[in-house]
């Protein structure tokens, strides 16, 4: 394979590292019934808290830690206060989305392109893996953020498919009176998945700041919590397929450059960066329309329960409602 | 005729508690922005006497917050509709710029010797364009199952990076283009206005603003249409087995919110100082709508006057900037905190008083008991 | 109801101190308004602007700066420069510099409304052509001077003989600036490595912008990245912002045999020392300093100002209009060529016999239409209004779609 799309590519996953991670954050939250609108902001403001407390205490562990902290404790705050006092999930993360951004701009002046080298995440490159032709030098030649992205999605998946509590968090989402039944503790559980969540989403900012675009400046990430929410959906709320959505995403953002490049060829990079709306739009409206089931039906016969199944998009039915015990 | 008064109870005119939430928000925020300040060695009245400064001292200076105020109460306006039937209208950012593309297209290609057919043709397409790109949303949302959330940041992108293809491409200036905006449109294209103090004013777009804004209290105050939409917001599942059109109503909803964000696009761009298109036309005016209604609470009568005070805090936000040298987007996070105190406050009114409801039902329970055992005993 | 009295007592204790504080009264100033077009602490354009104000204030008595960021129909739709412009009069500005080609028409329309007040547009040429009000004057630095020693340093330096240029959008100044860049590292990739002109591989991508704007322009970081990854070894940063010498220097530290060369300010090299090669920088202070000196003289005349480095000293902040620091990447051959490059051209510039000047025919440009005949010497212009890239360089000339 050509030395320059292997890098490409190698790029391309390393790249898509943050995306992956806030994504399956918020997968984890909307499977739990609960939708935190605040990635956009939550990922600037503790891209924001990571750089800075990187640089001020040296130390790139801790401004990890902070970042995760900070994208618990917006995603906290959504969830408690639709608890007790029932206020409203979007209004919550909306507000949060601009007020997140507002306040990493104003409290990340001083921080404004300070040379990052210090605090970045090291390249880690894994021994003999690292070498397998091709595979290796992809997925195998990146730094422990990247690695982190893929055990993650293994994880997630695991949890949610191969265990009992893994069975209890789609209960959280699609039926939450029924799990409550069967003594599910519902507020609780929702409570912990959308901390956990909220804390993976902060982790996708300390990968921007302290990685993928390492430093600071206003707006660092402006822009990518929505297509990390697009991409919740264009997978379909599953884990694998959001993987391939983070890495077609990117991916895209790349052919688009390529393109760019190309003497023949001049499409501009916005109708190519329109793409990853339409792709989530068209996935939304072909599964949820009904158009998929008649191209179903078209299918020999033996095929259809498969292509069914892989075109069934289950947006958690309870997603975005406050539950009431009562 | 609509039991009218119970509607104004509804909405809350009457209700002083309802209003509480509101004055702690904005004490709590107030509060805060002290904090911050101090830290910067700066206080509340260096910030007051920059926003008087850039905001109020002068007429032509409150006139530039009028400007500011009417696409911004166009677009709040037009969300009263979407909220009260309980939509989440997000995507009114990308109606305001399908709205300022279409006022411009008319503006910067079309020609007609009449003032009035020209501005009413740049209007009219604004109009379209922005109730299309609604109903495009609404139509996504009851046909496709696209959520009008996710639908609308969908749409919200899509039309600008439309936007911005078509300026830095097609409709780039013939020289000396940045990709940042188009060639400033011609004089005869803009809204009529007058200049005083420096400042300009187009009384047509004072009209409009205003009209729009009395025509949608009426509606949904007194129409049929404004109490379905209320029912539809209540549970839209009631409301279609009670016999109401939810899906044409949320359509409709969402058509003329989309269309009075268009209107607020067309004064953006045509309103003089602007009178061209920019890169990012919109300029988060939705956004910043949709926490005006939020801090409303959906009560129409408190959106011109929030509206207000976010326009002035715009306007005045540049001298804070430019005299104090602090970020402008302090002047954002005073909004920001701002609204998500009042959604907090709203919570804990509306818990305190369902704890009051409920403790006077179960009072009035234990005095029925009571009675009962009285009337037990006696008999 | 209690409680919340004595909160009420705290808030109006809280609200009411900071009123009794007072203003004092200021001081007869001559007050400069600076429009930037980025944010003051870039790293890179909007910053050396940013900087020579305060040297400004620093070295004439009385100056006082104000300053307003990222000015631009992105960042802030809401404030043309008319606005900007009234709210710095407003508060006593005499003079206004507004720091971008992005203002071009505005200046001209805003200037005549402020006949008192002088304007100063950087990198523009309405006194040039003869558009502009008699309040407006333009200044830019002959940065062709440190585009070349940036294309030099490129060319010592790369070991692949692939050099790319991260170009913001397409205008007369980004043309002549990657161009001139082109004409240093081909001249020195020829007489210095000994190697063919033909076969350095030089191309410009242009991101759309003088920054990142995410989502609408192309992502620098991405296209950087693209570079690399394509072969290229180094970067010349045309852009207002640091991209380049950032992901230079991440790849750098992951054993990359990478460098860049950021623009615009002086300091752009401390993001990654190992993987810079240096930086040509402008030093506006000294003009900033004579213009303000030449209006509180009352012998101000509009003037179209190519102001030309200090030769005899690059680096002199007093003094140069324009200057390039080397980096720690650049080795200490390449670091002797360059310098005997700078000394070639410092002598050409004057005329000097023996001296290099690199805007001499035969120059074709990029589809290969003479630009410059055999011996022409290029008029000032000829270089300013450079109408396409030049031969043997590839990207776009024009912007798509015109």
């Amino acid at each position: 394979m050509n030395e320059a799309l292997i890098k490409t590519l190698a790029e391309i996953v390393g790249t898509a590292a943050p995306l992956l991670i806030a994504a399956q954050g918020e997968l984890i939250t909307e499977r739990a019934g609960v939708v935190n609108l605040s990635l956009d902001g939550s990922i600037v403001l503790a891209a924001m808290a990571a750089f800075a407390v990187a640089y001020e205490t040296e130390s790139t562990e801790l401004g990890i830690l902070v970042a995760m902290l900070v994208g618990m404790l917006i995603a906290i705050l959504i969830i408690s206060a639709n608890v007790t006092l029932k206020v409203n999930q979007i209004a919550l993360g909306f507000v949060l989305t601009l007020l997140c951004a507002d306040l990493s701009t104003y409290l990340g002046r001083d921080y404004t392109g300070l040379p990052g080298g210090n605090v970045e995440i090291p390249y880690a490159p894994i021994p003999l893996l690292k070498d397998i032709p091709v595979i290796g030098e992809i997925f195998f030649r990146q730094n422990l953020m990247v690695y982190f992205s893929f055990v993650l999605v293994a994880a997630v998946w695991f949890w949610i498919y191969r265990t009992g509590p893994g069975l209890s968090l789609r209960a959280l989402g699609e039926r939450p009176s029924a799990a409550y039944v069967r003594g599910t503790r519902v507020q609780f559980w929702r409570f912990v998945y959308v901390a956990i969540g909220g804390s993976l989403v902060g982790l996708a900012g300390a990968a921007y700041s302290l990685d993928v675009l390492l430093g600071w400046r206003e707006g660092l990430t402006v822009g990518q919590g929505w297509i990390a929410l697009a991409i919740v959906i264009f997978g379909t709320w599953k884990p694998l397929r959001i993987l391939l959505g983070a890495y077609l995403i990117v991916g895209l953002r790349s052919f688009a450059l390529y393109l760019q490049r190309q003497d023949t060829i001049n499409l501009p990079v916005h109708i190519l960066n329109m793409i990853p709306w339409l792709l989530m739009l068209l996935t939304l409206m072909f599964v949820a329309s009904g158009v998929a089931n008649y191209l179903v039906v078209a299918l020999p016969k033996r095929w259809q329960t498969p292509a069914r199944r892989f075109l069934r998009s289950d947006p958690p039915a309870a997603l975005g409602t406050a539950f009431e015990k009562e | 005729m609509t039991d009218w008064r119970r509607l104004f109870r509804v909405t809350g005119v009457n209700s002083v508690v309802g209003i509480l939430p509101l004055l702690a928000g904005v004490l709590t925020a107030l509060i805060l922005i002290a904090i911050l300040l101090n830290t910067e060695g700066f206080t509340m009245r260096d910030v007051w006497d920059a926003l008087y400064d850039g905001a109020w001292e002068t007429d032509g200076k409150k006139l530039r917050v009028l400007i500011n105020w009417m696409p911004l109460m166009l677009c709040s306006t037009g969300l009263l509709l979407t909220f009260t039937a309980g939509l989440w209208n997000i995507g009114i950012e990308g109606q305001l710029t399908m709205g300022a593309l279409g006022a411009a297209a008319v503006a910067l290609f079309v020609r007609h010797d009449s003032k009035t057919v020209q501005l009413g043709a740049e209007i009219g397409l604004a109009c379209i364009a922005g109730a299309g790109w609604g109903l495009l949303a609404g139509i996504l949302k009851t046909r496709g199952g696209v959520n009008e959330i996710f639908g609308g940041v969908a749409l919200n992108f899509i039309s600008a990076l439309f936007s911005a293809f078509l300026i830095s491409g097609p409709w780039a200036p013939e020289r000396g283009g940045t990709g940042s905006r188009t060639e400033a449109f011609d004089e005869f294209t803009l809204l009529p206005s007058r200049i005083i103090d420096r400042s300009h004013l187009s009384n047509t777009a004072v009209a409009l603003t205003v009209g729009g804004f009395i025509v949608v209290a009426l509606i949904l105050y007194f129409s049929r249409f404004g109490l379905q939409l209320k029912a539809i917001g209540k549970s839209e599942n009631s409301a279609r087995a009670l016999g109401i059109p939810t899906e044409r109503n949320l359509w409709l909803a969402m058509l003329l919110c989309g269309g009075l964000a268009g209107l607020g696009g067309a004064i953006k761009v045509l309103h003089p100082p602007i009178g061209q298109l920019q890169q990012n036309s919109s300029g988060g005016i939705g956004f910043l709508a949709l926490l005006v209604v939020l801090l409303a609470s959906i009560r129409p009568w408190l959106v011109p006057i929030i509206a207000f005070v976010f326009a002035f805090l715009a306007t005045g936000g540049q001298r804070v900037e430019s005299s104090l040298q602090i970020d402008a987007a302090l002047v954002n996070v005073l909004q920001g905190v701002l609204v998500l105190a009042v959604l907090l406050f709203d919570g804990i009114r509306q818990r305190i008083q369902a704890e009051q409801e409920k403790r006077a039902v179960a009072a009035q329970a234990a005095r029925r008991a009571a009675e009962e055992e009285l009337k037990v005993k006696s008999s | 109801m209690f409680r919340f009295r004595y909160v009420l007592i705290l808030v109006l204790v809280v609200g009411l101190l900071p009123i009794a504080a007072t203003s004092v009264a200021q001081d007869e100033e001559f007050v400069f308004g600076l429009v930037m077009v980025g944010p003051h602490d870039d790293r890179g354009w909007s910053q050396a602007h940013y900087e020579a104000g305060l040297y400004v204030e620093e070295n004439i008595p009385g100056t006082k700066m104000i300053w307003v960021e990222s000015i631009n129909p992105a960042d802030s739709p809401d404030r043309p420069l008319e606005l900007v412009v009234e709210d710095l009069v407003d508060q006593g500005a005499k003079l206004i510099i507004a720091n971008s080609d992005e203002y071009k028409n505005d200046v001209n329309a805003v200037a005549p409304l402020y006949p008192d007040v002088t304007f100063l547009h950087v990198s523009g040429d309405a006194v040039l052509t003869g558009d502009a009000p008699p309040n407006v004057t333009n200044i830019m630095g002959e940065m062709e001077y440190g585009k070349m020693m940036a294309g030099c340093a490129a060319a010592l330096t790369t070991q692949t003989g692939k050099i790319s240029y991260l170009g913001p959008l397409i205008n007369d100044e980004t043309r002549r600036l990657a161009a001139s860049a082109y004409l240093g590292a081909k001249y020195c990739y020829e007489n210095y490595r000994g190697m063919s002109g033909a076969d350095l591989g030089f191309e410009v991508v242009w991101i759309g912008f003088w920054f990142n704007i995410p989502g609408f322009t192309l992502d620098p970081t991405e296209v950087v990245n693209d570079f690399f990854n394509g072969g290229a070894d180094v970067v010349i940063s045309g852009i207002d912002t640091t991209e380049a010498i950032v992901v230079a220097g991440q790849r750098s530290r992951e054993g990359e045999a990478v460098w860049a060369i950021p623009y615009d300010f002086q300091g752009a090299c401390d993001e990654a020392p190992e993987a810079c090669l240096g930086v040509p920088y402008f030093n506006w202070g000294p003009a900033y300093v004579d213009l303000i000196q030449s209006i509180l003289d009352g012998t101000f005349a509009p003037s179209w100002d190519w102001n030309a480095p200090d030769w005899s000293d690059l680096n002199n902040p007093d003094t140069t209009a324009v200057g390039f620091v080397k980096g720690a990447g650049l080795s200490e051959e390449a670091s002797a060529q360059l310098d005997e490059f700078i000394a070639a051209l410092a002598a050409g510039s004057q005329g000097e016999e023996g001296g290099l000047n690199l805007w001499v025919g035969p120059l074709n440009l990029q589809d290969g239409t003479a630009y410059l005949a055999e011996g022409e010497v290029a008029t000032a212009e000829q270089i300013w209004y450079l109408p396409q890239l030049l031969e043997g360089m590839v990207g776009d000339s024009v912007p798509a779609g015109s």
